[in-house]
């Protein structure tokens, strides 16, 4: 689905990311860890083609990413007010299938099945600068949706969220069949939503594979700035017992 | 771009040393002399001078010069709007098109008078940091409202300008292209607005913080202004070159280049 | 219709950039002191949203917005425009300090037009709310075309065909400005109607 080959990308002088490596199968849904300023952001515009790699390729779908606009892959903001700038949430979310020269009944009911799965319905005619936080996050995630790319990355979907928006983001995230790229500081949302997980630190991928064998592994995590979820501390004394 | 402002602020030179407001005024009367100038010798001579400003300030030659690039774009279409519609002596004649002599010379006046006086800002704006530029003009006897505008909006023009860079990243990834249309238009006009919102809704956060920390209406610069006389006396060393180059050139003594007055 | 540094004579720069000096004192006086932040804010807003760009034809420009400047800020467009070209020429080398007066005038007395324009005159005329963004909009940005045209004139007789040739080509600006007014000032009324006083 999406390979990742030799990737490096550098601003000026400093590198931001060397040499990465990545298959990411249809489906995965993958978390992505790691201190601030360690390229998660850097390689999510990557995936885009909003940057231009120094070296390396991706490749999604066996096509290579050229840095125009690629509807494989949608992106959602980590500050959704990035995002947002029409007159309503009809609007907002019909904005990418208008672009992509959809048909007025395609339209209609791209928009109309995005704001279903997303519960955002009873907000289309108010202009989304109106609303909540938490009901930005879910019309942002609803005008990508509306696109439907085969690839979705969320840049911290859970941060400036109550509890509540927490949780409509996680049931949604996991109520889709999408293949989704998860970065986020709440290792608590990614044990939830994610079923493998990179930390990226040091202009590398330190590690990938399952999220709570990842986080069990207290050396590793501290080591990259981290600390262990709560809910892991139960299952990591298990985990002694086990081997003791 | 924004932080390239202070870049060389902290060099140590004749430039930098200098008294900000007697600086401020010398370099507006000689930007203001130069644009009296009028024959092609006059010009250079006169650029060669602010060379000679730019290197006493120790501010890189290559950084200060490359502030002159942008300004060609505008001055480039300009003077060929000129040399082909001034009037005068033809040139070169290819057809319709003609090129006059008097459209030549102008322009090339023109052309090395404005990199000039922008090579002249910019040594002014770089040879200080910006915020005592600014917190001088107070003293210059400029309103403190103005002084105030131009300290705050330097402060958040970065913000927003790369909140502007998100959304038009954001734009698009979802596929946008601008285009001769009124939905082009539209969503143009609605970006603006957004961005205008979302400025509008820092301003409120930023006035209650700057109470708080007993903001009263004045900017305070840590910097003290003392004039010595050495400041006047650079002032006037710098002034006198240009002045004696603007009264040959009023007065015909160098014929050289000389243009129909205007 | 950004005039640079060299071009005007020294008679007009001088002047202008005494008037511009007189009218942006006397205007920035006017301010309230509490309203300086905002005022602060919304310069530094305008001076990023018109680093945006829109097709005119085969072209691109960037938008103007002098405008709508004076509708959100009354007199206090003039500081505004005049500190959002001192940042112009900072950070995008636009200009000098011999154009800078110039430029101020050329851009702000119409500016403070649409002031008026939009809170006087228009709600007397009988005309739409569409029709009035329209012409505030676009009508400074032929004033400010026909302002420069005019220095351009009176420092030479050499500039009469650049001047000609500027006032045609922003026929088309001007109306690609007043349209961006028309769906700005709907989007703002309806989003955040306070920022209208």
């Amino acid at each position: 689905m999406v390979e990742i080959r030799e990737l490096c990308f550098s601003y000026e002088k400093s590198a931001v990311l060397e040499n990465i490596n990545l298959k990411i199968n249809r489906g995965d849904c993958l978390g992505v860890i790691g201190p601030n300023g360690a390229g998660k952001t850097t390689l999510f515009h990557l995936i885009c083609g909003i940057l231009k790699p120094r070296k390396g390729s991706v490749i999604i779908n066996s096509k290579p990413v050229t840095g125009s606009f690629n509807r494989d892959v949608g992106f959602v903001f980590q500050n959704p007010d990035d995002q947002l700038f029409n007159i309503s949430v009809y609007d907002e979310i019909a904005f990418g299938p208008i672009n992509m020269g959809y048909s007025r009944e395609e339209i209609t009911a791209s928009v109309h099945k995005a704001m279903a799965l997303t519960g955002t319905d009873r907000h289309s005619r108010k202009p989304p600068h109106h609303l909540s936080g938490g009901e930005k996050r879910m019309v942002a995630i609803a005008s990508v949706i509306s696109m439907d790319p085969e690839i979705i990355i969320y840049d911290e979907p859970t941060s400036n969220l109550d509890i509540r928006a927490r949780r409509k983001v996680i049931n949604f995230i996991n109520s889709t069949r999408k293949t989704n790229i998860i970065a986020s500081h709440d290792l608590e949302f990614i044990l939830e939503t994610c079923s493998r997980l990179l930390i990226i630190d040091n202009n590398s991928i330190i590690a990938d594979g399952d999220p709570s064998k990842i986080m069990l592994n207290r050396e590793l995590m501290e080591s990259h700035g981290m600390e262990m979820p709560h809910s892991l501390l139960h299952r990591m004394k298990e985990h002694i017992h086990d081997t003791q | 771009m924004i932080t390239e402002i202070d870049k060389y602020a902290a060099i140590d030179s004749l430039i930098h040393r200098w008294d900000i407001r007697v600086k401020i005024i010398t370099f507006i009367m000689i930007s203001f002399i130069f644009s009296a100038y009028r024959s092609l010798f006059t010009v250079i001579a006169g650029f060669f001078l602010i060379i000679l400003i730019s290197m006493l300030s120790k501010i890189p030659l290559k950084f200060i010069l490359s502030k002159a690039r942008v300004p060609m774009y505008f001055l480039i279409p300009m003077m060929l709007m000129l040399i082909v519609s001034s009037g005068g002596d033809v040139l070169v004649s290819a057809g319709i098109v003609k090129v006059y002599k008097e459209g030549v010379l102008l322009s090339s006046v023109i052309f090395i008078k404005s990199v000039s006086i922008i090579i002249l800002f910019n040594i002014m704006i770089h040879s200080a940091r910006f915020v005592d530029t600014a917190c001088s003009l107070k003293n210059l006897k400029l309103s403190d409202n103005l002084v105030n505008i131009i300290l705050f909006s330097y402060r958040y023009i970065y913000l927003f300008f790369q909140d502007l860079q998100k959304m038009r990243t954001a734009l698009k990834l979802r596929g946008f292209k601008s285009r001769n249309s009124m939905v082009s238009l539209k969503t143009s006009a609605y970006l603006v607005g957004s961005l205008l919102i979302r400025s509008y809704e820092h301003t409120e956060k930023i006035y209650n913080a700057m109470v708080l920390r007993g903001y009263n209406g004045a900017v305070v610069s840590n910097r003290v202004f003392r004039l010595k006389f050495r400041d006047f006396l650079l002032a006037l060393a710098v002034t006198a070159i240009p002045a004696i180059l603007v009264y040959a050139d009023m007065n015909k003594i160098m014929i050289f280049g000389k243009l129909r007055t205007w | 219709m950004h005039i640079s540094d060299g071009i005007l004579s020294t008679s007009v720069s001088v002047s202008s950039a005494a008037a511009a000096l007189v009218i942006a004192s006397v205007t920035s006086r006017k301010i309230k002191q509490e309203d300086v932040p905002e005022i602060a804010v919304m310069t530094a807003a305008f001076f990023v949203a018109s680093i945006v760009h829109v097709k005119v034809g085969p072209a691109s420009a960037h938008l103007v917005l002098n405008g709508m400047l004076g509708v959100l800020l009354g007199y206090a467009a003039f500081p505004a425009i005049l500190v959002g070209l001192l940042f112009q020429a900072i950070m995008f080398q636009h200009g000098g300090l011999t154009s800078l007066g110039a430029n101020a005038v050329i851009m702000g007395l119409p500016a403070l037009f649409a002031a008026s324009f939009y809170r006087l005159i228009s709600p007397s005329s009988g005309l739409g709310i569409g029709v009035v963004s329209f012409v505030t909009g676009a009508l400074p940005v032929l004033i400010s075309t026909a302002l420069a045209a005019a220095f351009l004139v009176f420092s030479g007789s050499e500039f009469y065909g650049t001047a000609k040739v500027l006032g045609v080509m922003h026929i088309p600006i001007a109306l690609v400005e007043g349209t961006v007014t028309v769906f700005a000032v709907s989007f703002l009324k309806r989003v955040r109607p306070q920022l209208f006083y």
